[in-house]
């Protein structure tokens, strides 16, 4: 594999796609920081919210050591690297509003963060060296992100009361956490070898560690297992997903 | 939602040097080992440890209670 530390060493296409998802991802952590950060006086329990608000922290600087990145595409808006307050962010609109509970919180937690997790470990290998030196140490603090998320989510979904909120929210955000990874077609990045897996691949990986948790609660109708590979049951909302920012947008 | 008595006090030990003994940094209140690890982690994390513990204080077997 030859190591890229410049992406003009890649070709149009290649570069366009991986400023694409480093800005996804960049924007996402940020709006993920900033949600969490919300909750920070407002958990459960004090030691909650002590890991909400170093939780809120590990994902702001996880964007903010991103981002620097763009500075080396010259087809992105420099503003953006250089953290200009922008009208649009390339974020999972899920995290558009504020979480309005603390099942919210955790159901975020474990699959909108535990979405961006994936696709920093198929990172870990990358042919564009930045990217993979930054997810290494990004990928040794959401080793603690997902303790948590997987801690409070079984705690929620064994209590009868919590768990249906806990399964409306799981309804709400699965299909953006799935569509984040992008359509099949789009595997620029995993022949460039910036990923090692492509967008299936990808979200094969992501039910196979979140998809027994949700079982666990009323919502389990939302995925299947079938000869020890879990599969999402429906269909995901493709027409409204733009493969740019990575985002379902309704008002598509 | 954990009720009072779901949760756990566990006593937390960390050292930050290999030639030096691991020694009480502080508790955390926690449901189950896993959330204890968590919340140990991100509340005493502001050295460089290099080991860090978290032992149930009903573990604990005291060789001299207190009064």
């Amino acid at each position: 594999m030859i190591d890229i530390n410049d992406p003009k060493q890649f070709s149009d296409q290649p570069r366009r796609a991986l400023a694409d998802f480093l800005l996804a991802l960049a924007d996402t952590k940020r709006w993920l920081g900033i949600r969490y950060a919300e909750w920070c006086d407002s958990a459960p329990a004090l030691e909650a919210a002590v890991a909400a608000s170093a939780m809120a922290q590990d994902e702001l600087g996880h964007s903010r050591a991103l981002l620097p990145l763009l500075k080396d595409f010259s087809e992105v808006d420099q503003d953006i690297p250089n953290e200009v307050p922008r009208e649009k962010y390339s974020s999972i609109a899920y995290l558009d509003q504020s979480f309005s509970t603390w099942n919210t919180f955790v159901a975020a937690n474990l699959l909108l963060g535990g979405a961006l997790t994936i696709a920093l470990e198929a990172a870990r290998a990358s042919s564009y060296v930045p990217l993979r030196t930054r997810a290494g140490k990004i990928l040794e603090e959401e080793r603690f992100h997902w303790m948590h998320g997987e801690g409070w989510f079984k705690r929620l979904a064994a209590d009868p009361k919590e768990s249906i909120e806990l399964a409306h929210r799981v309804e709400e955000m699965l299909p953006h956490a799935l569509c984040w990874f992008g359509r099949a077609e789009d595997d620029t990045l995993t022949i460039e070898k910036i990923l090692d897996a492509d967008a299936d691949e990808l979200r094969a990986r992501f039910l196979n560690r979140s998809a027994s948790l949700i079982a666990r609660t009323h919502a389990a109708n939302l995925v299947k297992n079938e000869n020890g590979r879990w599969q999402y049951v429906g269909a995901l909302p493709w027409s409204q997903f733009n493969s740019t920012t990575r985002r379902i947008n309704s008002e598509q | 939602m954990d009720k009072p008595n779901d949760l756990k006090i566990y006593e937390v030990f960390a050292r930050f040097k290999y030639d030096e003994p691991l020694h009480f940094v502080g508790t955390v209140t926690a449901p189950d080992d896993d959330l204890a690890k968590v919340y140990a982690f991100n509340t005493y994390n502001e050295w460089a440890w290099i080991e860090m513990i978290a032992v149930p204080r009903a573990a604990v077997v005291h060789v001299i209670d207190p009064a």
